[in-house]
C-alpha cells in the first residue's frame, strides 16, 4: 500500500518536471538551435568554452572516476558470483568490460555530470537572469548564446566524452582488482581476456551515448537557467527540476540508445 | 533625439503603459517620476531595444536618433549593428555588474566585444572613463571582485561600463536607489555634468525628487501607466497630483488601468 502510494507520487513528481520540460520543447529547442548556429557559425567564444570546460569537467574528474571505479568492482563481483555455478568465471573479464564500455560509463559519467554540472548551469544562469545581467549583456551589444550558451554546450559535450573515456578505464581497472586480487585469476590472464574483449564497436557506442546525453545535459540545465524568474526560490526549485529532468531522459533514452544499437549492429 | 508615439505595452493580460507620446530633444536630460510600479523602468527597457514580445505584446513606435522604429528591428539586425550600448546606454536599476568577473572584465568585456582594440587602448580608455565617473584614486580597483564594491561604487563602475561604449542616448533606471544622500547628490551631479559634456540624450526614471531638480531639463510625471504631467520642475511642483505624490499621498489602491 505505502510502497505504491510512494510510487505514485514519485511518477507524479516525475512527470510534472518532465512534462514542464516538453510544454516548453519550443523554446528549448530554438535555445539548441542557436546555440548550434553559433557554434558552426565560430561565433561561439573560445575562451569562455575552455573556462567552461575547466570548470565543468576538470572538476568532475575525480568523483566519476572514483564512482566507476567502485561500479566495476562490484560488476566484476556480481557476475563472478553468477558465473561461478558455470565454471566460467573467466568470462569475467569480457562481460565487465563490454558492459562497462556500453552501458555504465556513460550512464554514471552523465548522471554525475547532470547533478554536478548540469545544476550549476542552471543555477549560474538563472542567477544572471534574476539579477539582470542578461538584461544587461543585451543592452552592451554582448551576444547571450556566443558568450554563455553555445560554450557551455560545446564544454558539457567534450567534458562528458572525454570523462566517460576515464569513466570506462577506471571501470575496467576496478574489475582487474576483483578479479586478480580477489577470485585469483592471473594479471596475465585476465589482461589478455580484456584486451581480446575490447571491440571498438562498444566504445564507439558509450561516446555516442555520451555525446547524446551531454546534449540532454546542456540543453535542460540552459533551458530551467533561462527560464528562472522571480527570486532565489524559484532558481531552488528550477535548479532541482534540472537534474530531476536530465536524469529521467538520460536513463529512459539510454534504454532505446541500446535497442538501436543492437538492432543497428548485431 | 528620442520619440515615442502612442506607445502601449502589456505584460499578459495586464496593461502596463497606455497612449505613450513623448519626445526629448537631442542633448536634453528629462527625469521620469511617478509611483513604483508604474511603469518607469518597462518603458526605458523597451526605449533601450531590449524587450521583446516574448514578454508581452507592444505597439506604437519609438525612434532614437536615426534608429527608426527601434520595436520593429529584429533581434540579430540590433545586435550586427551594435545598436544597443554603442547608440543607446542603459543604466540599471541594481547596477547588474557581471558579478562572475571583476572590475576590469566588467569594463573591458563589452569593449574588446564591440571595438577591435588593443589591449593598452582599452586599459587607457578605461582609465579616462574611470576619472570622469570619479573612480580613478582607489587602489587595486581593477582586481576587485564586485561584492567587494559599496553600492555607490557600483553604481559608477556601471555608468562606466556603458559610458564607455560612447552611446549618445543614455537610459539611467533609479541611478539614486539605495544611496545615502550625500552620494545620491553626487551621483546625480556627476549624471548632469555628463549631459552637459558628452552632449547626451537623456532619460531618467527616479523617485528622488532632490536630485531630479539637479538632473533635469524636463519633468514628466507618470502615473498608472500614462503620462500625466510633462513640464519645468518648477511648474511640475506646483501640480497638484504631482504634490500629493511627492508628499505621499497616492492612493495605490486606487491604482489601476484598463
Ligand atoms: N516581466 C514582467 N512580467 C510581468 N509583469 C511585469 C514584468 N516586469 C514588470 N512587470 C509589472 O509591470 C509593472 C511596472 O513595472 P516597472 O518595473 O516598469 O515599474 P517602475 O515604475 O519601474 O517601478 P519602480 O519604481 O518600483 O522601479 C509592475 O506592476 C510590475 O509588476
Ligand atoms: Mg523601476
Amino acid at each position: 500500500m505505502l510502497a505504491t502510494r510512494y510510487l505514485s507520487l514519485g511518477f507524479a513528481f516525475l512527470g510534472r518536471n518532465v512534462i514542464s520540460f516538453l510544454s516548453e520543447t519550443g523554446s528549448s529547442l530554438e535555445t539548441l538551435g542557436r546555440s548550434v548556429r553559433s557554434i558552426v557559425t565560430l561565433r561561439c567564444k573560445w575562451r569562455r568554452s575552455m573556462d567552461q570546460i575547466v570548470h565543468i569537467g576538470v572538476g568532475s574528474i575525480p568523483i566519476v572516476t572514483i564512482a566507476t571505479f567502485f561500479v566495476g568492482m562490484v560488476m566484476a563481483v556480481h557476475v563472478s558470483t553468477a558465473l561461478a555455478q558455470f565454471g566460467v568465471s573467466l568470462t569475467v573479464a569480457s562481460i565487465v568490460c563490454a558492459s562497462i564500455l556500453r552501458e555504465l560509463a556513460p550512464i554514471f559519467a552523465a548522471l554525475l555530470i547532470a547533478g554536478r554540472a548540469g545544476a550549476g548551469i542552471t543555477a549560474e544562469l538563472g542567477a544572471m537572469q534574476i539579477s539582470g545581467q542578461l538584461l544587461a549583456m543585451r543592452s552592451l551589444s554582448l551576444s547571450v548564446e556566443d558568450e554563455l550558451i553555445a560554450p557551455r554546450f560545446l564544454a558539457t559535450i567534450l567534458s562528458l566524452v572525454s570523462i566517460t573515456l576515464l569513466a570506462g578505464i577506471s571501470g575496467i581497472l576496478g574489475g582487474y582488482i576483483v578479479g586478480i586480487g580477489h577470485l585469483d585469476i592471473p594479471f596475465a590472464t585476465y589482461h589478455g581476456k580484456t584486451l581480446d574483449s575490447l571491440d571498438s564497436l562498444d566504445l564507439y557506442c558509450g561516446l555516442f551515448k555520451s555525446v547524446f546525453f551531454g546534449l540532454v545535459i546542456a540543453i535542460v540545465g540552459c533551458h530551467y537557467g533561462l527560464s528562472a524568474r522571480g527570486g532565489a526560490s524559484q532558481l531552488g526549485i528550477n535548479t532541482k527540476r534540472s537534474v530531476v529532468t536530465a536524469s529521467f531522459v538520460i536513463l529512459v533514452s539510454n534504454f532505446f540508445l541500446t535497442k538501436a544499437f543492437i538492432h543497428l549492429f548485431e | 533625439m528620442i520619440t515615442i508615439h502612442d506607445f502601449a505595452k502589456s505584460y499578459g493580460d495586464v496593461k502596463i503603459l497606455q497612449d505613450i507620446e513623448l519626445k526629448v530633444d537631442t542633448g536634453e536630460a528629462l527625469v521620469l517620476i511617478g509611483p513604483s510600479g508604474c511603469g518607469k523602468s518597462t518603458l526605458l527597457r523597451h526605449v533601450a531595444g531590449i524587450e521583446d514580445e516574448s514578454s508581452g505584446p507592444f505597439s506604437g513606435r519609438i525612434d532614437v536618433g536615426d534608429v527608426q522604429d527601434l520595436l520593429r528591428w529584429p533581434e540579430q539586425k540590433l545586435l550586427h549593428q551594435r545598436i544597443r550600448g554603442n547608440r543607446i546606454g542603459m543604466l540599471f536599476q541594481e547596477g547588474a555588474l557581471f558579478d562572475f568577473c571583476n572590475v576590469e572584465e566588467n569594463l573591458s568585456w563589452p569593449l574588446r566585444e564591440n571595438h577591435k582594440l588593443s589591449p593598452t587602448e582599452i586599459l587607457d580608455r578605461i582609465q579616462s572613463t574611470l576619472e570622469q565617473v570619479e573612480m580613478h584614486r582607489i587602489r587595486g580597483l581593477l582586481s576587485k571582485e564586485i561584492r567587494e564594491l559599496s553600492g555607490g561604487q557600483k553604481r559608477r563602475i556601471a555608468l562606466a561600463r556603458s559610458l564607455l561604449l560612447e552611446p549618445d542616448t543614455m537610459l539611467y533606471d533609479e541611478p539614486t536607489a539605495g544611496l545615502d544622500p550625500p552620494v545620491a547628490m553626487d551621483i546625480a551631479k556627476l549624471i548632469r555634468r555628463l549631459s552637459e559634456s558628452r552632449g547626451l540624450t537623456s532619460i531618467t526614471a527616479t523617485h528622488d525628487m532632490n536630485s531630479a531638480r539637479i538632473i533635469a531639463d524636463r519633468v514628466c510625471f507618470m502615473r498608472d501607466g500614462q503620462i500625466r504631467f510633462i513640464g519645468r520642475i518648477d511648474e511640475c511642483e506646483t501640480h497638484p497630483e504631482i504634490r500629493h505624490f511627492l508628499q505621499g499621498e497616492v492612493d495605490y489602491a486606487a491604482q489601476t488601468i484598463q
